[in-house]
């Protein structure tokens, strides 16, 4: 078996990387300290020859093969030479990066101009790991790409189940800076079955063409991955943890963060009592965050709404309509002053209102009986009801309709233009006042109005207090969110999360055009967010006797939340979980969603629980021991499957009875055991 | 029911209650007919020059009776329109738009207007 890591950064590159200075006596202790039997160089879009040749003359018992790490597409591309013609291989990387510096993309095509034969050469694009190269330009180059780095254990083996997915690899990614914290990438390698001696690229190329010769530990059990440098596996499924206080249980949790930790969302890591320490407000608040897509499903439509009514200003449309009013009145009141430039018909014309929504009814039906004209892929379904010969006919004739409206209104607004450069001419030969009727339009200004009242309407039903999501179980939860009104100004301003008064807005809540026109005033709201202040949406949690949670409940409410995000993330780690809640609780609610989870990712538990330890049904175990030899700590794992008889540390040297190991840490012992089912065994006959 | 009408060489409007001449027309009197505008029964007088003795109702009534002429003649159109408006909103909410009436932001609005400005009390 070897172990590679063909993804390894030694120059910084500029928008790419952190700074950092490479260390070449660091790459070697890297090396030893993992094991680590090939690495290839891969930095961002650039090979260092001379770099290249110091790293392969000085690392011992490491096979170093030239590389470089292209931007691809829109994603990342590993490309890995054999070690023998390094001058040819330095050319072409010099190659691209002039292209990208040129501001030219690296295509498919492109990859093959510079390096002619990529069959010669190692391609792993970034598979399941940002930044991803897209399935289609993998399929461009499908003679020549077989493997796809990936981010996780989870991932690899995930991607390793599908029939035509690419073979998963994972690497360190490290950066070999002086700093370098070796420990830190243990656990990001590939391992490959191969008997290849010297190791070359192409046996390592035809190993990778075969999923089963790819694995992440070193025995090559299918369903481990490695974690530490000494061998140290784990499932990747359920493992638990168990042993004595201050065993190194923690400490071993800890130390997966610090390795598997790389980005966001890697590792959901649910420490000890976590869940416990809220307070009623907190708890609340928690709830709500996370159920504020529940508030959004509900007011998604009065929020298109607002988005609406919120361009309408009802003072301009009253200033209009009394500039209008006034205008009139003074012009008719004037009639004996008129002369024979305000007398003319045309002085006090009104314009055509002119309205496109018809032109705009039709041009949508005209594109959708286009696409139905069009449509390649269901024609033989839509020719079974409505001939092309109809399609067309009906197509022309709404056409004809359309041309029709839009001459009407070119005409229309020929002529307004024409009405009001004479007027314009006529007012300026008078003293009679003239009609300021320009901008009334009464259809307009009643649409307003209409969609002023629908909007109030719509408004003051929706802060009527209802349940607007039946309950909702989450375990032996329920969550139930409700709408209700505001009572003050307080509830506004917490709503808002600012420094801003509401006192003027909330005299007005019950006008809802009225309490929006507030709203728009207070400068530090977002226009886009004052739907939020109509109604209040609150939920509450309620448990099995729909009756609202105790404080004990709330914790187990937050661990099964939690789990439920831990869906998301790369690998979950609980420490102690019953260290905050009853056996009833985790047996019946949280082992199953716990063993659920750990069939999509790799689940830690440390435990001194049998509910939690046993009754879960673990895939492996582990069992931490602190021993003081020549007083000095020394710490030890011990593991194995379930069945297994023993459980033997990672380099199989030492082994202890695996039956004995469980009764003693979770049962207390084997005296304790029997004490105790006798015991029960003497309440059962009483009953 | 006639929301405009030519009687006795007068033009009338009803503002809600009653029939006021036309040249008493105000920015709530215009509100008034517009509410109506969208009913079956709302009718007017064609305009005729030669049934108006005043000379100013025969201005206010023509401009006004050409306004609302144009929204009739778009009302089906607007009817359409208003059918369609929020109707995802107000079925999903259950909103009472018949229940909903405007007088209460009118009066909100009219008591709300910025009072006159006398030109005296300007100190420059």
């Amino acid at each position: 078996m070897k172990r590679v890591d063909f993804h390894i950064h030694t120059i910084p590159v500029n928008d790419k990387d952190a700074h950092f200075e490479f260390d070449l006596a660091k790459f070697q202790e890297y090396t030893n300290a993992l094991s680590v039997d090939a690495v290839a160089i891969t930095n961002h879009n650039l090979f260092d020859l001379e770099q290249f040749k110091e790293i392969a003359k000085t690392l011992e018992n490491v096979v170093v093969f030239p590389g470089i790490e292209i931007d691809f597409e829109d994603g990342h591309l590993l490309l890995i030479g054999e070690n023998d013609n390094l001058d040819d291989f330095s050319q072409k990387c010099e190659s691209v990066k002039n292209e990208l510096a040129s501001g030219n993309k690296i295509s498919s095509d492109k990859l093959k101009e510079i390096f002619v034969d990529l069959g010669g050469y190692l391609l792993i694009p970034h598979y399941d790991k940002r930044p991803k190269v897209r399935q289609s330009a993998i399929d461009s180059l499908s003679d020549c790409i077989f493997a796809g780095e990936v981010q996780s254990p989870k991932k690899f083996y995930r991607i390793i189940k599908e029939t035509n997915s690419l073979t998963p690899v994972v690497f360190s990614d490290a950066r070999i800076s002086v700093d370098l914290d070796a420990e830190r990438h243990q656990g990001k390698h590939t391992f490959i079955n191969t008997n290849s001696n010297p190791l070359t690229l192409s046996a390592i190329k035809t190993a990778l063409r075969d999923k089963n010769k790819v694995f992440l530990s070193n025995t090559g059990r299918h369903g481990f991955f490695q974690v530490f440098s000494d061998g140290q596996e784990l499932s990747s499924g359920l493992n638990i943890i168990i042993g004595g206080r201050s065993s190194g249980k923690t400490y071993f949790l800890d130390k997966l963060k610090d390795i598997y930790e790389t980005e966001e969302k890697s590792i959901k890591y649910i420490k000890q009592f976590d869940l416990v320490r809220d307070d009623e407000k907190k708890f609340n608040e928690r709830v709500e965050k996370d159920k504020s897509a529940i508030r959004e499903e509900h007011l998604k439509e009065f929020r298109k709404v607002v988005e609406d009514v919120i361009e309408i200003d009802r003072r301009a449309t009253n200033h209009q309509l009394e500039k209008y009013i006034e205008t009139l009145l003074d012009f008719a009141s004037s009639e004996k002053l008129q002369d024979e430039f305000s007398k003319a018909k045309l002085f006090k014309e009104t314009k055509y209102q002119v309205r496109k929504t018809q032109e705009e009814e039709l041009k949508r039906l005209l594109k959708a009986v286009m696409l139905l004209l069009n449509n390649h892929t269901y024609k033989s379904t839509i020719s079974k009801y409505i001939s092309d010969d109809n399609l067309k006919n009906l197509s022309n004739d709404l056409a004809k309709q359309y041309k029709k409206l839009l001459e009407a209104r070119l005409k229309k607004e020929w002529i307004n233009e024409l009405v009001s450069e004479i007027r314009q001419q006529l007012e300026s030969k008078t003293s009679s006042p003239k009609i300021d009727d320009d901008d009334i339009d009464f259809y307009r200004i009643k649409l307003e109005r209409e969609r002023i009242r629908r909007f109030n309407a719509v408004a003051n039903s929706i802060k009527k207090e209802t349940e607007i999501k039946k309950t909702e179980s989450f375990g032996k939860f329920k969550i139930r969110a409700i709408a209700s009104p505001y009572v003050g100004a307080q509830g506004l301003h917490d709503e808002s999360g600012k420094q801003v008064s509401f006192t003027n807005a909330f005299v007005k809540y019950n006008l809802p055009i009225a309490f929006l026109e507030e709203l728009k005033i207070i400068e530090s709201l977002e226009k886009t967010e004052l739907y939020r202040y109509f109604c209040k949406v609150t939920y509450q949690v309620l448990n099995e006797y729909d009756k609202k949670v105790s404080g004990g409940e709330m914790a187990e409410f937050n661990l099964l939340r939690v789990l439920q995000d831990a869906r998301q993330y790369e690998m979950l780690l609980i420490d102690e979980p019953e260290s905050s809640f009853d056996n009833l609780f985790l047996k019946k609610n949280v082992n199953k969603e716990i063993k659920d989870i750990s069939k999509e990712m790799p689940v830690i538990v440390v435990t001194h629980n049998n509910t939690v330890g046993m009754l879960m049904e673990p895939d492996y175990v582990l069992y931490t021991q602190r021993k003081i030899v020549n007083g000095k700590d020394e710490y030890r794992i011990f593991s194995g499957s379930p069945g297994e008889k023993e459980f033997k540390t990672a380099n199989g040297t030492e082994s202890i009875g695996s039956y004995d190991t469980l009764l003693d840490t979770l049962e207390a012992g084997q005296e304790a055991y029997s004490t105790r089912k006798g015991l029960y065994d003497s309440f059962k006959k009483i009953i | 029911m006639k929301y405009l009408k030519i009687e006795n060489n007068k033009g009338f409007y009803w503002d809600g209650k009653e029939y006021q001449e036309i040249d008493k027309i105000d920015k709530n009197g215009l509100l008034a007919l517009l509410n109506a505008a969208e009913t079956d029964s709302f009718e007017l007088d064609a305009y005729d020059e030669n049934l108006l003795g005043n000379k100013a109702h025969q201005v206010i009534y023509e401009n006004v009776h050409t306004k609302f002429g144009q929204f009739l003649t778009d009302k089906d159109q607007f009817n359409t329109e208003v059918a369609n408006l929020y109707n995802e909103a107000i079925g999903k909410y259950s909103a009472d738009v018949q229940g909903e009436n405007l007088d209460d932001n009118d009066a909100l609005e009219s008591s709300n207007d910025e009072e006159e400005v006398n030109p005296e009390d300007i100190p420059f």
